[in-house]
């Protein structure tokens, strides 16, 4: 049954805000959520806690190819036993396992709402994620073999998540094949709350008002939750990260990027950087 | 044939199990290879990804390896695959398989580890990777002994809930290893992961089955410091239940009377808390001296 709607993105892009705002959607109630507490989204697709319990294995225990191989029939178990449409936050890219099944299976695919940023304001966030250099960003975002979660030291929560470059994984999801697509871009976001915002929650199929929305926004705004985090901390931060909710501005880039830098993001990203409207024809930076 | 005695159960395998005390023990479970059908028949009350349960029956087909059926908590015939080994035919067994068979017989498994300490059982549980068995293998190296790992099977007796001891090693990861200053090289990895390794107990087991008196539930948060927190009441229930193994399992295969009576013996007889840690690795020694010291102030 297709009652999956996987919010996908790179890391840094958005997400996290779209499923909070999603969250204080679907949970009416006047004040704001607890940003710990995202119940209303179905947690994220590369779960080992999920992988585990659908499996009844130790993930840990089979190679990493073999836990690929799996995860499409974990979400088709996933999808059966849902009675309702469930949103799963994704950061994988869009691939395809040996067999060339996909790794979300179109058959539980409601739809995607692929959130995309700039990924010249992508590189300094991830940064601050990774706790790494701006260059060190630059390098990562750029490398068509980098994962999250690859680290063969110790467990991780999550399963290994094979992102692609930033272009190749816009590339992979924007062009997936037999699946209703809405991107959404982070800039939009900011500049344009109420339309856009809307406009995915109609993609999705759900029928909230005008007013129900603009309350779920006034109910996330990115202020409230930096102060959110600051009193209670945010347990989706990584442990490297100083802080989640950083900065959220449009074109901070600007701030910490050199000109070499700019060129080689653009360079390594060009394609969906004009496809998606962050570069002119003519070379301009739009955001 | 082979004897041993593992979770407090008598056991006739047909299969070496190197890692559980030999015994012989009056048979409580059969462990032989046979045909095991590709799905079950019957009323499947669960199913997942290649696993299916009825009320007294579990298979599970482990890709390349096995398939394992399990049959009203007497018996598990297991199917063998073409180059599968031994060793990983068993490693596998020792995990689902007799996770499920546990539940069969009325046992209450936790993924969980457990200690000996003063001739009582302490059992430390919690996620996949929050650090049950690094604490363990700590533990046996300022001397303590260990009961089980991976699974703690809570079995009532005379209405006090007890522990039973399992297979006698703990798999670690790298970091871990390191940590605890043992040298991996030195160490065997698994088949399907190369980078968690076998660390033999042995030497620091212990083979009684010992009263259970206190569980320690681990999690995880993003900030530093040791919390420490006695769970009462309803949080004492929900902390077993949340750590249960295999859950979906165990939500579909556990007789709700037997539950109540696990709780109500836990909940007069053991004291549960609940320690939060910092995600990194830095305080695991600080961790290993907050459950001990804690433990002895009781």
């Amino acid at each position: 049954m297709k009652n999956i709607i996987w919010l996908a993105s790179y890391p840094k892009s958005g997400n996290t805000w779209f499923r909070i705002f999603l969250n204080n959607l679907l949970c009416k109630g006047d004040e704001p959520f607890d940003i710990n507490t995202i119940t209303s989204t179905n947690g994220i697709a590369s779960s080992r806690e999920f992988f585990d319990q659908f499996c009844a294995l130790e993930s840990s225990e089979l190679t990493l190819n073999e836990i690929d191989q799996l995860r499409p029939e974990v979400y088709q178990v996933i999808s059966t036993e849902a009675t309702k449409t469930l949103f799963i936050k994704v950061h994988d890219a869009y691939t395809y396992l040996p067999d060339n099944k996909p790794l979300f299976p179109s058959s539980v695919t409601k739809g995607v709402v692929y959130i995309i940023r700039n990924p010249l304001d992508v590189t300094v966030s991830f940064a601050n994620h990774q706790n790494c250099s701006v260059q060190k960003s630059i390098e990562l975002m750029a490398n068509n073999k980098y994962c999250l979660s690859n680290n063969k030291k110790s467990c991780s929560t999550q399963l290994r998540q094979k992102l692609l470059s930033w272009d190749n994984h816009a590339k992979s999801w924007v062009s997936a094949q037999n699946i209703p697509m809405h991107v959404m871009r982070y800039e939009d976001m900011k500049l344009n709350t109420l339309e856009t915002f809307a406009s995915t929650v109609n993609f999705m199929g759900l029928k909230y008002s005008v007013y129900e929305i603009e309350k779920a926004i006034n109910k996330s705004k990115f202020e409230d939750l930096q102060k959110q985090e600051i009193e209670k901390g945010f347990k989706e931060k990584t442990p490297k990260a100083k802080i989640f909710f950083r900065k959220g501005e449009i074109g901070n880039w600007r701030k910490h990027l050199n000109r070499e830098q700019v060129e080689t993001i653009i360079k390594n990203h060009k394609g969906s950087m004009l496809k998606h409207g962050y570069l002119t024809h003519k070379g301009d930076i739009v955001f | 044939m082979y004897k041993y005695k593992a979770f407090g159960l008598g056991v006739l395998s047909e299969i070496v199990l190197n890692d559980l005390p030999s015994e012989n023990a009056e048979t409580d479970v059969t462990i032989r290879f046979g045909d095991v059908p590709e799905q079950l028949g019957g009323d499947i009350i669960n199913q997942g990804v290649r696993y299916q349960l009825t009320k007294n029956s579990f298979l599970q087909n482990i890709n390349r390896v096995a398939r394992y059926w399990v049959k009203e908590g007497t018996e598990i015939i297991i199917k063998k695959y073409d180059g599968a080994t031994n060793e990983e035919i068993v490693f596998f067994m020792l995990t689902t398989p007799i996770g499920v068979l546990l539940h069969q017989r009325g046992h209450l498994p936790l993924h969980a580890s457990a200690f000996e300490i003063n001739n009582k059982a302490v059992i430390i549980t919690g996620n996949s990777g929050v650090g049950k068995s690094t604490l363990l293998t700590m533990l046996t190296q300022r001397g303590y002994k260990m009961l089980t790992e991976e699974i703690c099977a809570i079995e009532l007796i005379n209405n006090k809930p007890q522990v039973a001891p399992g297979p006698a090693y703990s798999y670690l990861w790298k970091d871990a290893i390191l940590h605890l200053g043992k040298d991996f090289k030195t160490l065997k990895g698994r088949i399907n992961n190369p980078d968690k390794f076998k660390i033999d107990l042995s030497k620091s087991y212990c083979n009684k089955t010992l009263p259970l008196v206190s569980i320690y539930v681990l999690e995880t948060k993003n900030s530093p410091g040791l919390i420490k927190e006695e769970l009462l009441g309803f949080e004492k229930f929900l902390s077993l239940w949340n750590n249960i193994y295999r859950p979906r399992i165990a939500k579909a295969i556990t007789n709700p009377i037997n539950m109540l009576k696990f709780n109500a013996a836990i909940g007069t007889q053991t004291t549960v808390k609940r320690i939060t840690r910092p995600k990194d690795w830095s305080n695991i020694d600080k961790l290993c001296d907050l459950i001990l010291n804690d433990f002895q102030a009781q």
